[in-house]
């Protein structure tokens, strides 16, 4: 995955965030503003897969994790990452 | 593949949230602040499975405005003032649509020393609790009991409080109740311990005696208010109160209607409190003669 502009970046956490785990469900927020977003065990995957590979290989590797095609998985890794990015969970980090 | 973005979040949760979002607000702010309660307290103070449903600060005095005002510009708004919040004029009820409510105290009702001074006591023995993977400022365990402890002398009638002076300070480990005592004196606070603890009889020769008897044990509004203008201070302070005694009050007011009260309601409210007065001076009178 790359910018507009074509520069490779890396998914990063924003800044600060907060994280609680109960049944199965993982609640992050944004400090101090919010939103409160849910992910459930799939969203929570693909965010930590998304925060340890380069943004372009994230769906490489989340395919991989659950051992399905790569434009199986593509939708719902593009959908989670972007609704995050929008929650300000999580940024580009170009570095 | 979806996330369940619309399912409904448990309050634990909301509420570990919250705490930890007031938390970095206060460091956004520049404000001292210390979570006074909730689930970053620890075990001793609090009993295991002690549920909460807001969050509860004690903000330095010097800087509540600027914290008031601050929170404001991040989604909070007050539902009440210092003035109408409670007898004790110690704290505003905040809300937030993420967040829930928050109560922002400036003062601990209870510790005689100036809140200033408190406070200082309070933040420099602070301890860090982890929520929500942030780290949240709290009192230390036994200025955490002590605060627990005087909140529940005025719970007239909870469980919940009963619970509390429990575990926070009838259970507690002898070390913790020594510490415990010497805060409570250092604080000046031994009227209204005693009236969560026992003993106020003993107090009986303190202005403040009577607020906390009221407090403790319940009585009517006409009590409450006289006990309020003995334990105020000063003449200033006494006529103060008196002069807002038959006043509505509109915050509270507002919150049983779910709106701001219009003029007329208000009005209504203002004839009925001394409608409601006459009928407790009238009963009380009855009680006397037999």
């Amino acid at each position: 995955m790359t910018t507009p502009s074509g520069m490779p970046f890396r998914w990063a956490l924003a800044q600060p965030i907060g994280i609680v785990e109960r049944d199965g469900i993982t609640y992050v927020a944004t400090f101090p503003d919010g939103p409160i977003v849910v992910l459930d065990p799939v969203a929570a995957t693909i965010l930590a897969i998304a925060l340890d590979e380069p943004a372009d290989e994230v769906t490489g590797a989340v395919a991989a994790a659950y051992e399905k095609p790569s434009d199986e998985v593509e939708e719902a890794v593009r959908d989670v990452l972007t609704r995050l990015e929008a929650d300000r969970v999580i940024r580009r980090d170009h570095r | 593949m979806k996330a369940p973005a619309d399912a409904p979040i448990p309050q634990s949760v909301r509420v570990e949230l919250a705490h930890a979002a007031v938390a970095v607000l206060g460091q956004r702010l520049g404000v001292d602040l210390l979570i006074v309660k909730g689930p970053g307290m620890d075990p001793l103070a609090a009993y295991s499975g002690r549920a909460s449903s807001d969050v509860d600060v004690l903000i330095r005095p010097s800087q509540v405005g600027e914290f008031l005002d601050g929170a404001q510009g991040h989604g909070w708004f007050a539902r009440d003032r210092f003035e109408t919040g409670s007898p004790f004029g110690h704290s505003v009820t905040m809300f937030h649509p993420t967040w829930g409510d928050l109560d922002v105290h400036r003062r601990i009702p209870g510790i005689e020393v100036p809140a200033a001074d408190a406070y200082d006591v309070f933040w420099a023995t602070r301890i860090q609790s982890d929520l929500a993977g942030q780290p949240c400022p709290h009192p230390d365990p036994v200025a955490q009991a002590v605060i627990l402890v005087l909140h529940a002398a005025r719970s007239e009638g909870s469980r919940r409080a009963a619970m509390d002076v429990e575990h926070a300070w009838t259970n507690a480990p002898d070390e913790q109740r020594r510490a415990i005592r010497a805060l409570v004196d250092r604080l000046d606070a031994q009227v209204a311990w005693a009236a969560a603890t026992g003993g106020l009889d003993a107090f009986r020769h303190r202005p403040t005696y009577r607020l906390w008897l009221v407090a403790s044990q319940g009585g009517g509004r006409l009590q409450e208010w006289r006990a309020r203008v003995a334990a105020e201070p000063t003449w200033r302070g006494k006529a103060a109160v008196t002069l807002r005694a038959p006043l509505v009050n509109t915050d509270h007011l507002a919150m049983l209607l779910g709106r701001r009260p219009t003029r007329r309601e208000v009005a209504h409210e203002f004839v009925d409190r001394f409608r409601r007065a006459a009928v407790e001076v009238a009963a009380r009178a009855r009680r006397e003669r037999r």
